[in-house]
């Protein structure tokens, strides 16, 4: 009966076109919207990678990144000379807001000259990825922060009549969208200190414990010794924790799109093929007449549907990528490049929804075909 | 041997509110093998409602219709529609061929039900479709839509559908009536033809000129008058 439903579909062109359009519409809306998704968990997960093995001292209740947060330096200068720290590997930071013209935001990050390695890690670099020996104004630059202020090594950029000399620039970190070191501009701590008119103030230390001290240690005993409730200590884990929490309402909506998607897409192909089947009565009494079983009608209303979603759903994903980049370029992402390929996670679920979009709507009017009396359908005018 | 008994058939339709009608009313009939049968009567008489039931589309309210030795009161909805395929074509008035499909394959669809020791496979099923098509005449139109054909030749198309499966009889329902009198005169030559190879034809008519060389069945009212 496949042929047969087919050949169906091919006689009625301009029904099929416009039902594989809606189906295409519906999984390009579910795919983009699952890009989407991955990307804000993958820089989620890279955001919390860039602590992996670390420790971050901050203000309690501020979450991560410690934006909210504000400890003396003299604390700080405290906590990064225990002996559990391991001084070369750690740092005091300070974030403070930069403003530029885009839609995202950029931090300036100060940090000790010197302990840069604590917040760059092993992200690749053009130029030098470290600020000693550098002039006060020096900044290594973020993948984001260099694309938004559209400077590069060598280059200088004026933000509140500061001017700041670009001597590295990062890689971008993971796939997803931008993480809190691409869109940092990297200062040296007094810098920052001094522009954001905090003098005395840092926002949070990063720490890495000393050779033989586990994590588990470090974080009681920096805990317990300058914790007094005002202050936490932050693992990857908890970081991990306050990120996805900070994105869960935006995770809901995006769910909530997708399945009023998937709903109306099942509707509009189950409305059609009830037409489909009204208009084909007449048919399916002749078929029945003949001697064709009511499963193999039912399976002639199913393979429609099927086909119609398998196609629509094909053709949708194939279009993915290019509506994805588009949508990025859109937004004043950068140019189209086509340059991600579609994650198996992302494909698994598109290709699973279109199969039960296909196939669940395609019951009903299947089993409505199904028990179509011949004799009424050989009468029906 | 008799292919078509029906002893005291009624059939009655429920319109709703306690409404009643007896569409047959202790019908007798019996055909056998090998016999060109013309049904006449006037509308509303009961002869759709007997072929319905002599195809197995339906089943009597009451009496014993027994269509090839087998009775079909007691048959299942699955063995109703396996004897649809096997024993019995079908030809219509209005030809109710489909109109996706090319008429090779309106040939060939019949032949996808045959089950079991039946079954035929693909090559088989075409090389039948193309005898029969060649029978009535129709070779040079195998790869047409039903769309781009006359009536007459809709309805030899028709013919050769209802011949590919070897049937026991031919069930055909005023299958000259939308046809002006060549193609008419075409149809019912071809269903002689057809009868005199060894195939039972069961026809209903309003057609005396369609009815000679058949032994003719009055119906009124729901019984069989001659």
């Amino acid at each position: 009966m496949f042929d047969i439903a087919f050949k169906d579909l091919t006689s009625k062109k301009s029904r099929t076109i416009m039902v594989i359009i809606g189906v295409m519409t519906c999984v390009l809306l579910i795919g983009v919207i699952s890009f989407i998704t991955y990307e804000i968990t993958d820089a989620i997960q890279v955001d919390a990678n860039s602590i992996a093995g670390k420790l971050v001292f901050e203000t309690n209740g501020t979450g991560y990144p410690p934006s909210g947060s504000n400890i003396p330096e003299n604390v700080s200068n405290q906590v990064l000379a225990d002996s559990v720290v391991n001084p070369d590997k750690s740092s005091a930071i300070i974030l403070a807001a930069l403003p530029h013209n885009s839609t995202t935001t950029t931090f300036l990050m100060g940090l000790n000259p010197g302990s840069e390695q604590a917040f760059i890690n092993s992200t690749q670099v053009t130029g030098t990825d470290s600020l000693v020996g550098q002039s006060n104004n020096s900044v290594i630059l973020g993948y984001q922060a260099a694309k938004d202020y559209n400077v590069t090594v060598g280059d200088t950029f004026t933000v509140k009549n500061e001017q700041f000399k670009v001597v590295g620039v990062l890689a971008k970190q993971g796939i997803g969208t931008t993480s809190l070191q691409d869109e940092s501009v990297i200062a040296a701590l007094p810098f920052v200190q001094n522009f954001a008119q905090r003098p005395d103030l840092v926002t949070a230390d990063i720490i890495t414990p000393n050779n033989g001290v586990s994590l588990g240690n470090a974080q009681n005993t920096l805990q317990n010794n300058y914790g007094n409730n005002t202050y936490v200590v932050y693992t990857q884990k908890d970081a991990l924790q306050s990120l996805s929490s900070t994105e869960s309402g935006t995770f809901i909506f995006l769910d909530m799109i997708i399945a009023m998607v998937i709903i109306v897409s099942a509707i509009l192909i189950m409305v059609v093929m009830m037409m489909s089947v009204k208009e084909k009565t007449r048919e399916i009494g002749t078929m029945r007449a003949l001697g064709t079983s009511r499963r193999r009608i039912l399976l002639l209303i199913f393979y429609e549907s099927l086909i119609i979603s398998v196609l629509g759903g094909i053709i949708g994903i194939i279009l993915i990528i290019p509506l994805y980049d588009l949508f990025i370029y859109l937004a004043g992402g950068g140019a189209l490049g086509y340059i991600y390929s579609i994650p198996l996670s992302i494909l698994l679920e598109v290709a699973i929804v279109v199969l039960f979009i296909g196939s669940f709507s395609g019951l009903i009017p299947a089993y409505q075909a199904m028990r179509i009396s011949p004799i009424e359908a050989l009468r029906y005018e | 041997m008799n292919l078509v008994n029906g002893i005291n058939l009624w059939k009655t339709y429920n319109m709703g509110e306690g409404i009643q009608v007896n569409a047959l009313r202790g019908l007798n009939i019996t055909v056998n093998e090998g016999e060109f049968i013309s049904i006449m009567g006037p509308s509303g008489s009961g002869k759709s409602t007997l072929l319905n039931l002599i195809g197995g589309l339906d089943t009597p309210t009451k009496g014993d219709l027994f269509i090839d030795d087998k009775k079909i009161s007691t048959m299942t909805e699955k063995e109703l529609t396996t004897m649809r395929a096997e024993k019995i074509g079908f030809i219509f008035q209005t030809f109710n061929l489909l109109p996706s499909l090319t008429v090779r394959d309106n040939v060939e669809f019949p032949m996808r039900n045959l089950t079991g020791a039946k079954k035929m496979d693909k090559k088989s099923r075409i090389k039948r479709a193309e005898d029969c098509l060649e029978i009535v005449g129709l070779d040079h139109r195998m790869n047409y839509l039903p769309a781009k054909l006359s009536g007459g030749e809709r309805q030899r198309v028709a013919v050769a559908r209802a011949l590919v499966n070897h049937p026991k009889f031919i069930l055909a329902d005023e299958p000259t009536g939308n046809l002006d009198s060549e193609a008419s005169d075409n149809i019912i030559n071809l269903l002689h033809e057809v009868n005199q190879e060894g195939t039972t034809v069961i026809m209903v008519t309003h057609d005396k000129e369609t009815t000679k060389n058949t032994r003719i069945l009055k119906i009124r009212d729901g019984v069989i008058e001659s």
